[in-house]
C-alpha cells in the first residue's frame, strides 16, 4: 500500500485542490483508493460532496482509532475511491497525539491495519507543523508540496529540508511542484528558474493559477472527472502522472 | 405497476436521478448442454461484441472477457479471435459447439439515489423483462449500496421491498430466457440411481442401462444436426456403458436375449464407428502437424484432405440412419425389452441382491488386473496390455454403476486411481491405433502417393512409436502403483459390505 500526502505549511496554494484530483488519477489507474481528509478545514471531503465525520470520541485516545475510521469512511460517486472526511475535532489531534505511546508512528501504525482494503492512500495535511504533521511524514511513502513561486517560497522550502533532516526523514520523498502559477508574471517565471536550481527535486509538470480550479468549489467534483480538454486539467494529469512516477522510483 | 411508481417511492426519500433507459437487445449463447450457464457464466453478442459475463445467481456479474468478432457468429472456441475471450471459452467447451439460445429483451434503468449535497448514497438497478404474447412481464430490482451509507440503501430496500417479493424464483436472466422458451438443464454422462443394494440384480441393471439409454437418446438430435463430434462421442459412450453393464454380472439376464441386446448394441456401434474414427483423426490434426518439422508438415495436407472429404459422407449416412424408422423401430424394441426384463424367465442371479454380487464382481476383477500386472515385464507384447486395458475398463463401469453402494471412503479413491490408470492405457493405446491408420492410408495410396506424402507419414509414425516406449514405461509405473496393499484393502472393504447384503 502506497501512501501519499499534499503538504504546505501556508494555507490556500492549492493543496486540496491536488490531492483531491490525485486520488481520482489513482483511482481512475485502478488502485482502490482512500483520500483522508486531516485538515480540520474539511475541504477535500466537501469537494466530493461528503458530508462531516463523526465527532472524534474522547476514548479512542489510546490509539487513532482504526474501528473509528471504518465507521467513518464513505465511498465517493466513483466506484473504487472511498474518503474519510474529516471534523473539527481534528484540531484536538496533537494533544491527542502527546499523550499516546510512539506519538510520531500513531498515523502510520492505523494506516497499516487499512491494508487489506486499499492499494493506495492520499492523505490531506492540515496546513501548520505539528505532532499530527510529523505523523503524516512519518507515513508518507511520498510528500508532494505545492510551492506558489514566491520569495519566501525559497525560505519555507529550506526550513522544510531541514527540519527533515534533523528529525531523520528522508528528504527525499519530499516532491515540491509549482502551483498557482501565473506565466505572464515575470516575477514568476524568474523565481521558478532560480528555485529549481536550488531544489532540483522540483517536478517537471506545474500546475497554473486557474478559474477551473476555483470552481472546483461550485461543481464539487474533481477537475479530472471532467471530460473537458481544458489546460487545468491537462496540467493536473501531467502532475498526477509525475508524482506516480517518482513516488514509484523512490525507494 | 412500473417503473415510474417505484421512482415516487423512491423520490419520497431521495433525489432520484435517472441515467438514459438502457434497451438491451442482447443474443445469448451456450452449448446445446448449457455448459457455460453451469459454469457461472453467460456468454452475449451486442451486433458484434461478445461479452462473456460472470453470472451472480441470477444477476449478470462483470464482463471478464470480450472480443469484436465480424462475420458469422463462431460456433467454437477456436474460431474467436485471439484473446482472453478465447482463452475462457476453450477451457470450458473443449469440442462442444455454441448455438444461438435466445435473443432476450431487457429494457434496464440505472437510478442514482443522492442526499441534499448531491451526493450518490445508493444505487438502484431495473430491469424490466417486457412481456411475451400472454402474461406479464418481469420485473426486477437490485440495490447496490456505497461504503458508509448502510442506512440509506437500508431504506431503499424498504421502500422497494413494498413492491415485489423478495426472492423471486427466477431472477432476470432466467425469465428472459424462459420468455423464450429456453430452460438450463444439467447435462451429464453419469445416470442418477436409485436402486438399493438389496434389490435383485435384474432390476438394478435394468434402471441403470434405462437411465443410460435415455442419456443416449438425448444425444441423438445433435448427431442428426452434426452439430459438432462430442453428441456422437457421448452417444457412444453410453453405449459402450450399456453393453458393459448388461454382462458385468452374470447369469442375470436369459443368454440368448442378452446375445441379441449385445449385437443389437454392437451393430449400432459399428455403424458408427468409421465416422468416431475420421472426428478423432481431424481433430488431432493440429497436434500431429506439429509434431512434424515444419518442412515435412505440407506433406501431410493430402492426408487431411481425403479425411475431410471421408468425413463428411459418413456424417451423411450416419444422420441418415438416426432419421429412419428402422433406426426408431430398434430403439422402441430396445426400451420395451429392458422395461419388461422382469417378465423373462429367472435365471441364476437374476434374483440375487445386487449389493452381493457387485461386490463379488469388483473384487474380481481387482485381483484379475493384479495378476495379469504381476505376469507383465518390459518384453510383454502390446496385447498383454491390452487385456489389463480391458479388464480396467469393466473394473471402471462396476464402480460407476454399483460403487454408489458402498463406502465412499473406498470407492473413490480405487476409481480415482484406476482413472489416471486408464488415461495411461488410453494413450499407449491411441499411439498404437495412430500408427496402424497412417500405415493403412499409405497402403492404400501407395501407387498415386508422393515422396512427400510418404516422408511425412513415414516420420509421423516414428514419432508415434518413439511415445508408444515411452507410455509403456509409464504405464508400468502406474500399474504398480493401482496393484497396492492398500487398494487390496479397500476392495477387500467392499467385499465385506456386500457380504452383507445376501
Amino acid at each position: 500500500m502506497k501512501i501519499y500526502s499534499c503538504y504546505s505549511i501556508k494555507g490556500g496554494v492549492g493543496k486540496t485542490a491536488l490531492a483531491v484530483n490525485l486520488a481520482y488519477y489513482l483511482r481512475e489507474q485502478g488502485n482502490r483508493t482512500l483520500l483522508m481528509d486531516l485538515d480540520p478545514q474539511g475541504a477535500a471531503a466537501f469537494y466530493y460532496r461528503v458530508a462531516p465525520a463523526e465527532d472524534f470520541p474522547a476514548e479512542d485516545a489510546g490509539e487513532l482509532g482504526g474501528e473509528w475510521i471504518r465507521k467513518n469512511i464513505r465511498e465517493s460517486d466513483y466506484p473504487g475511491l472511498d474518503i474519510l472526511p474529516s471534523n473539527l475535532a481534528y484540531r484536538h489531534f496533537d494533544v491527542a497525539l502527546n499523550e499516546m505511546k510512539k506519538p510520531r508512528k500513531q498515523l502510520r501504525l492505523t494506516l497499516a491495519e487499512l491494508r487489506d482494503l486499499y492499494d493506495v492512500v492520499v492523505l490531506d495535511a492540515p496546513p501548520n507543523i505539528t505532532l499530527l504533521s510529523e505523523n503524516i511524514f512519518r507515513a508518507s511513502d511520498a510528500i508532494l508540496v505545492p510551492v506558489i513561486p514566491t520569495t519566501l517560497s525559497a525560505r519555507t522550502l529550506m526550513q522544510l529540508q531541514e527540519f527533515f533532516q534533523a528529525e531523520d526523514l528522508n528528504p527525499e520523498k519530499l516532491l515540491p511542484f509549482f502551483s498557482m502559477v501565473q506565466y505572464g508574471k515575470r516575477l514568476h517565471r524568474d523565481l521558478m528558474t532560480e528555485l529549481r536550481t536550488l531544489f532540483p527535486r522540483f517536478l517537471h509538470a506545474e500546475s497554473p493559477f486557474s478559474v477551473d480550479v476555483e470552481g472546483m468549489g461550485t461543481t464539487r467534483m474533481p477537475l479530472l472527472a471532467t471530460t473537458a480538454d481544458r489546460p487545468a486539467v491537462r496540467a493536473y494529469r501531467a502532475l498526477c502522472a509525475e508524482a506516480v512516477a517518482r513516488c514509484e522510483s523512490l525507494k | 405497476m412500473g417503473t415510474t411508481e417505484v421512482v415516487a417511492a423512491l423520490g419520497s426519500a431521495f433525489d432520484v436521478h435517472r441515467a438514459p433507459v438502457a434497451r438491451l437487445s442482447t443474443v445469448v449463447y451456450d452449448t446445446h448442454v448449457w455448459t457455460l450457464w453451469f459454469s457461472g457464466l453467460v456468454l452475449q453478442a451486442v451486433n458484434n461484441q461478445w461479452t462473456l459475463h460472470t453470472r451472480d445467481g441470477e444477476w449478470m456479474e462483470e464482463v471478464s472477457a470480450g472480443a469484436a468478432v465480424g462475420g458469422p457468429a463462431p460456433r467454437f472456441a477456436w474460431e474467436f479471435p485471439a484473446g482472453t475471450l478465447r482463452d475462457a471459452l476453450e477451457e470450458r467447451l473443449g469440442y462442444r459447439c455454441l448455438r444461438r439460445v435466445a435473443v432476450c429483451r431487457s429494457r434496464s434503468h440505472a437510478l442514482e439515489l443522492r442526499d441534499e449535497s448531491g451526493k450518490t448514497v445508493v444505487r438502484v438497478q431495473i430491469d424490466e423483462i417486457p412481456p411475451r404474447a400472454e402474461g406479464d412481464g418481469a420485473f426486477f430490482a437490485r440495490v447496490q449500496p456505497l461504503r458508509g451509507y448502510d442506512s440509506e440503501s437500508a431504506l431503499a430496500v424498504q421502500i422497494l421491498r413494498a413492491f415485489a417479493s423478495d426472492s423471486p424464483d427466477a431472477g432476470p436472466i432466467l425469465t428472459a430466457l424462459r420468455a423464450e422458451g429456453e430452460n438450463p438443464t444439467p447435462y451429464t454422462l453419469k445416470p442418477k440411481l436409485e436402486f438399493s443394494g438389496r434389490q435383485t440384480a435384474r432390476s438394478a441393471v435394468c434402471e441403470a442401462v434405462l437411465r443410460t439409454l435415455e442419456i443416449a437418446r438425448s444425444n441423438e438430435a445433435g448427431i442428426v444436426d452434426d452439430a459438432d463430434t462430442e453428441f456422437l462421442h457421448d452417444y457412444r459412450v453410453c453405449l459402450r456403458k450399456i453393453r458393459s453393464a448388461l454382462s458385468l454380472i452374470k447369469g442375470v439376464f436369459p443368454p440368448e436375449v442378452l446375445e441379441g441386446w449385445k449385437a443389437t448394441l454392437g451393430g449400432l456401434g459399428r455403424r458408427t464407428n468409421k465416422l468416431r474414427d475420421l472426428d478423432v483423426h481431424l481433430l488431432s490434426r493440429e497436434r500431429m502437424t506439429s509434431l512434424l518439422p515444419p518442412v515435412l508438415q505440407p506433406g501431410l495436407a493430402p492426408f487431411f484432405e481425403d479425411l475431410i472429404g471421408a468425413r463428411a459422407a459418413e456424417a451423411q449416412r450416419v444422420s441418415r440412419y438416426f432419421r429412419s424408422a428402422a433406426y426408431r423401430q430398434l430403439m422402441t424394441e430396445l426400451e420395451n425389452g429392458f422395461t419388461t426384463a422382469d417378465q423373462l424367465p429367472a435365471t441364476e442371479h437374476s434374483a440375487s441382491p445386487v449389493g452381493g454380487e457387485a461386490a463379488k464382481r469388483i473384487a474380481k476383477r481387482f485381483r484379475g488386473i493384479v495378476a495379469l500386472a504381476k505376469d507383465l515385464h518390459e518384453d510383454s507384447a502390446d496385447e498383454d496390455v491390452h487385456s489389463i486395458r480391458i479388464e480396467c475398463k469393466k473394473l471402471r463401469y462396476l464402480l460407476e454403476f454399483f460403487g454408489r453402494l458402498f463406502s465412499g471412503e473406498d470407492v473413490e479413491p480405487v476409481s480415482r486411481q484406476l482413472a489416471r490408470l486408464q488415461n495411461k492405457l488410453g494413450s499407449f493405446n491411441d499411439t498404437s491405433v495412430q500408427q496402424a491408420c497412417l500405415l493403412d492410408y499409405w497402403k492404400e495410396n501407395e501407387a498415386h502417393g508422393e515422396a512427400s506424402l510418404a516422408m511425412s507419414l513415414g516420420g509421423l509414425v516414428s514419432l508415434l512409436h518413439r511415445d508408444h516406449l515411452v507410455l509403456r514405461g509409464e504405464v508400468a509405473k502406474v500399474l504398480s502403483t493401482f496393484c497396492s496393499s492398500k487398494n487390496a484393502q479397500r476392495i477387500a472393504e467392499i467385499e465385506q459390505t456386500g457380504g452383507a447384503y445376501r
